[in-house]
């Protein structure tokens, strides 16, 4: 874990919704789907660093993928290329897959879909088509590996908020957008699609997810019932992100045993979604 | 070497020896206190530093005047449900709840690696009763720990903490209890500002025995979403810190010092080498760092390196020379 340099290197607007590719002269370490970077706002006025999860990484570059929502993501919307910024990384555990996980479940909600377009890649070495945010396209899996099945379930409120699924299908057999009002893909949330999923037979071995409470608690309900293992990222307002100051804990039962507060930040962000108080 | 140099080939040099040497030499940043050498004046503050072990990924934690630990209690504390930071103008409220792994696993498990540092330790003492606070004290008394920080201030539990260091007379009382089985630790008591006078309770900790106080705790304070109209703090109230408290710090560090003979380490938003000035010059003959270490966890050593430069710049040679200096 370290401070890195970083240049704006592209910036892609969509609405409330931007994406970053920072660049770095030193060489990047290498991340996992699921870790994260804490930015320092640039300015004085925000003075807490803020946390996102990485949802491209290469040895030069990261991307993320950024919701203005308060302060912190305003000024950082205001960023342009070539401007500098600061970040310390690499932060928190990551999404892993066992070797056992043949078929996977990739459920996300809104913004939360960003950190799981870098599952295929980072566990299974699948190789993404080019990401377009805007673009609902279905394009053909690029390979097969190892027998593996990937279904990604992706939800948004409206048709206009759908991203990342031209990405999804370049790496998931299957991509089921929802969203809440109906006007793209199937009327309702993804947890949905997901259940009518697991009725017609798709039992998955296991279930990476990441979204709002309400997601979570959904997908954590869905787990329990059908006994499938998941793992999710949730949302928790952070701090130090080193693991110090201990305000982002999360109640988690490890083990089946009594809640113990662990640190989003260094413990997680990425629980086992049973173990997780919501 | 530059200094040796000149004096050779120059004579005029020669003439301005003891001036230049002055001006070029490194000022002296090691503070005595409390019987302890500080390697300089700047602390980490409890609750922000965890036990040192996270910002020593990011440098050499020993080049610290020293660490004051996470607030520790008898038995091992969760803390508080529920969100636990919320963000606000120029700071940030906290309502954490005092987690931690209890005197017990401190001692097994935090107190090996923090021997090995070469800095000065303060165990950060809490608890919810009189005897929970007597009973933790004189268990690390008897540890390698340097100095007591008897914590009864913290806003952010129910029961104990804070209620001790409101009322002057329950200062003394819990003081001087704790004073009794501390042993040969200096301790320290740090200070809460939600208080009526802040002259009477540092009068009412050096009454009880207290070898230094530390001030000042963190203000109460609260945040609203107008949009759910909900508390942000899972605890409803929490401690605000950071550049927003720095002025009613100094004013309280000013008048403690003016209260009590005692020495007094100096808290409250510090995120430079000035702002660390400023709180010598106020009354404080130590500092401690707390919510700049969240900012950006190279915070401390950027200040230290930055105080020397300042230091420098106007020309003190001895960073113990700025206590107490506020002109008329």
């Amino acid at each position: 874990m370290q401070e890195y340099k970083f240049t704006i290197n592209s910036k892609f607007i969509l609405k409330d919704v931007f994406e970053l590719k920072l660049t770095c002269d030193e060489p990047l370490p290498s991340m996992i789907a699921g870790q994260f970077v804490h930015i320092k706002v640039p300015g004085d006025e925000v003075l807490l660093r803020r946390p996102f999860c990485l949802y491209r990484w290469d040895k030069k570059s990261i991307s993320l993928l950024i919701q203005v929502v308060g302060k912190g993501t305003q000024r950082l919307a205001k960023l342009k290329k070539g401007d500098t910024v600061y970040g310390i990384m690499p932060i928190g555990n990551g999404f892993k897959l066992k070797p056992s996980h043949k078929k996977i479940a990739l459920v996300g909600g809104g913004i939360g879909v960003a950190p799981l377009l870098m599952i295929p890649k980072s566990c299974l070495g699948r190789e993404q088509d080019t990401v377009k945010l805007t673009e609902n396209m279905i394009v053909p899996v690029k390979q097969t590996i190892k027998g593996t099945e990937i279904r990604s379930y992706l939800g948004f409120t409206t048709k206009a908020k759908t991203i990342l699924s031209t990405g999804f299908s370049s790496v998931s057999e299957k991509v089921i957008i929802t969203t809440d009002d109906g006007t793209y893909g199937i009327k309702g949330y993804p947890t949905d699609a997901l259940k009518a999923d697991i009725e017609a037979g798709f039992i998955p071995d296991v279930i990476l997810c990441c979204g709002n409470h309400n997601l979570t608690k959904a997908v954590q309900k869905i787990c329990i019932e059908h006994n499938i293992e998941g793992y999710m990222s949730g949302e928790e307002r952070m701090g130090c992100g080193v693991g110090a100051c201990l305000v982002c804990t999360c109640a988690v039962k490890v083990g089946g045993g009594q809640a113990k507060h662990l640190r989003a930040c260094v413990d997680g962000p990425v629980f086992n979604i049973a173990e997780v108080v919501l | 070497m530059s200094i040796n140099r000149n004096k050779l080939k120059n004579k005029k040099a020669l003439v301005n020896e003891t001036q230049s040497s002055v001006a070029n030499a490194e000022p002296n940043l090691e503070v005595e206190f409390c019987g302890k050498k500080f390697k300089n004046p700047i602390i980490a503050a409890s609750g922000t530093f965890g036990f040192g072990r996270e910002y020593n990924q990011f440098y050499d934690v020993s080049m610290l005047g020293g660490i004051s630990t996470k607030g520790l209690t008898l038995e091992p504390r969760e803390g508080n449900v529920g969100c636990r930071i919320a963000e606000t103008a120029s700071g940030m409220l906290n309502c954490v709840g005092l987690q931690n792994p209890g005197g017990k696993r401190f001692i097994e498990e935090e107190l090996p690696f923090l021997d090995s540092l070469d800095t000065i330790i303060l165990a950060n003492v809490a608890g919810n009763t009189e005897e929970d606070y007597v009973a933790l004290a004189s268990m690390l008394a008897k540890t390698s720990v340097d100095m007591l920080e008897l914590n009864i201030s913290c806003p952010n539990v129910k029961e104990g903490g804070i209620a001790f260091g409101v009322n002057p007379c329950s200062v003394e009382s819990i003081v001087k209890k704790v004073k009794a089985v501390s042993g040969d630790k200096p301790l320290v008591v740090k200070l809460s500002p939600n208080v009526a006078s802040i002259r009477d309770n540092a009068l009412a900790a050096e009454q009880g025995g207290a070898d230094a106080i530390s001030l000042i705790n963190t203000l109460t304070g609260m945040a609203i979403d107008y949009k759910t109209r909900r508390p942000i703090l899972g605890n409803i109230t929490g401690g605000l810190s950071g550049p927003a408290i720095k002025p009613v710090a100094l004013r309280q560090v000013y008048e403690a010092k003016r209260a009590v003979k005692i020495p007094i380490i100096g808290m409250g938003g510090i995120m430079t080498a000035s702002d660390v000035m400023e709180f010598m010059i106020a009354g404080a003959s130590l500092v401690q760092v707390g919510s700049a270490n969240i900012y950006n966890p190279m915070a401390i050593k950027n200040i230290i390196l930055e105080l020397t430069i300042l230091l420098k710049e106007c020309n003190i040679v001895d960073v113990a020379d700025l206590v107490s200096t506020l002109r008329a």
